[in-house]
């Protein structure tokens, strides 16, 4: 498989995982860059020009609260999970949940086959 | 810092007025500290460095875009029905230019084809954009309404069956057809529609020995005609629908070979090249013209006929 469609693929599959990782991480109020560093500290690498409109859009969709705050000399924008965005969350991790455990069989399976073509090749 | 107010007013100049002084003010804040933490308690950043941040930021069309993802006029689950639409109503408007401009060149003492192409054109495209511009904004307001009704009223059983490919009519076809039709519809009535339209009596273009076949013809253009809004309706061929479409078609080829061996078609006295071109000449071009024509509806005959008798499941 060529690289830009592996990229494409990849995109397409982080996007909606990406939502839920926020989600997940604004339990406690957070600001745009203090988020990104939990983010990535987790190991889940996100790019500045994609997670500042991601959290902008969850905030317009009612997901999360936003309070405008002062520190260290200048102002910065907190995000935190609204009522609304927790019970969303649930939801979505029992998904995620579901999902994982229908996937992660058919994955094993796939993985032991290749391995077993490739060693009768 | 002016760099960074560059790059932001960048950003805001590519989003709706409303949106710019917050997403601004956001943008400017998450900037901040990302060059903060690049600094990371040393000296300010060079230029080099703020804009490596800003670099890192994206291109600022791209970010405006992210922050207020711009919307279709159009929704795109109704974009197929959009299309339809325009396909029917410009071809609708073709043929009432085609119509109009008839009308103007078979009254006209002179016939200036040129004329009557260039008047055809400019008055179809002007026309065109109008109905382009209506049929947008109304898809337009449409798209803004939640779309749920059309979703819901779906029912598996009332799909049309499973049918060939060819079944399928295409859309240039039909108004091919409908182009067709009323083309020789106008050209054979407009004596009559002159009469009825301007109170006004003049010749036919064809002879006295053709007439009578020619307006013979006439039910069978305006079955035609019938026959294209019945497939603008259905959009797939059904056995009766094919079955008229040849009879048309029988028609037609009966005609234009009846055409071709019992002249003269035109009441002309004399050729419009007198001197170069005789009037026999013109009208043996005329005859091998028309037994040319009637090879395409003798071809869509045999085409149907074939598609008939297999049953229209092939």
């Amino acid at each position: 498989m060529s690289n830009p469609q592996l990229d494409k693929m990849k995109l397409e599959l982080r996007r909606g995982v990406l939502v839920l990782a926020v989600l997940a991480s604004l339990g406690t109020p957070q600001y745009g860059y203090s988020l990104r560093k939990r983010l990535q500290e987790a190991g889940v690498d996100i790019d500045e020009g994609t997670l500042y409109p991601l959290i902008r859009r969850l905030n317009e969709q009612g997901l999360l609260d936003s309070e405008w705050q002062q520190g260290d000399g200048r102002e910065r924008r907190y995000y935190q999970l609204s009522v609304l965005g927790i019970e969303l969350l649930r939801q979505l991790t029992d998904e995620w949940a579901a999902l994982n455990n229908a996937i992660e069989p058919l994955l094993l399976s796939a993985t032991l086959a290749n391995t077993n073509e490739q060693e009768t090749l | 810092m002016d760099l960074v107010q560059r790059y932001i007013a960048a950003v805001q100049r590519e989003l709706p007025e409303p949106k710019r002084a917050d997403i601004g003010r956001e943008l400017k804040a998450n900037i901040l500290d990302e060059m903060d933490a690049q600094r990371g308690g040393q000296a300010p950043l060079t230029d080099q460095q703020v804009a490596d941040v800003l670099r890192k930021m994206g291109d600022p069309r791209t970010v405006a875009r992210q922050f207020s993802p711009p919307k279709p006029l159009v929704a795109l689950s109704l974009m197929p029905s959009y299309v339809h639409t325009l396909y029917l109503v410009l071809g609708f408007l073709l043929v009432l230019h085609l119509v109009d401009s008839m009308n103007g060149l078979l009254s006209g003492v002179s016939i200036e084809v040129w004329r009557f192409s260039i008047g055809l054109l400019v008055g179809w495209i002007e026309s065109s954009i109008v109905a382009f511009t209506m049929i947008t904004l109304i898809y337009c307001a449409i798209s803004q309404q939640p779309i749920t009704a059309t979703e819901a009223r779906w029912d598996p059983l009332k799909l049309p069956t499973a049918d060939a490919s060819w079944q399928h009519i295409r859309k240039s076809d039909m108004v091919t057809d409908l182009v067709t039709h009323t083309f020789l519809f106008v050209v054979i009535m407009h004596p009559y529609l002159n009469l009825i339209l301007h109170d006004r009596v003049i010749e036919s273009v064809f002879s006295e020995q053709v007439q009578p076949l020619l307006f013979a013809f006439v039910p069978a253009l305006v079955i035609g005609i019938a026959l294209t809004f019945w497939q603008f309706h259905r959009r797939f061929w059904s056995k009766p629908m094919l079955q008229l479409n040849c009879a048309i078609n029988v028609a037609y080829c009966g005609v234009l070979v009846w055409l071709a061996f019992n002249g003269p078609i035109f009441a002309m006295t004399m050729s419009p090249w007198d001197g170069r071109v005789s009037l026999e000449s013109i009208e043996y071009s005329i005859r091998v013209t028309l037994l040319i024509i009637a090879l395409f509806p003798a071809y869509e005959v045999v085409r149907d006929c074939r598609r008939l008798r297999h049953g229209m499941d092939q």
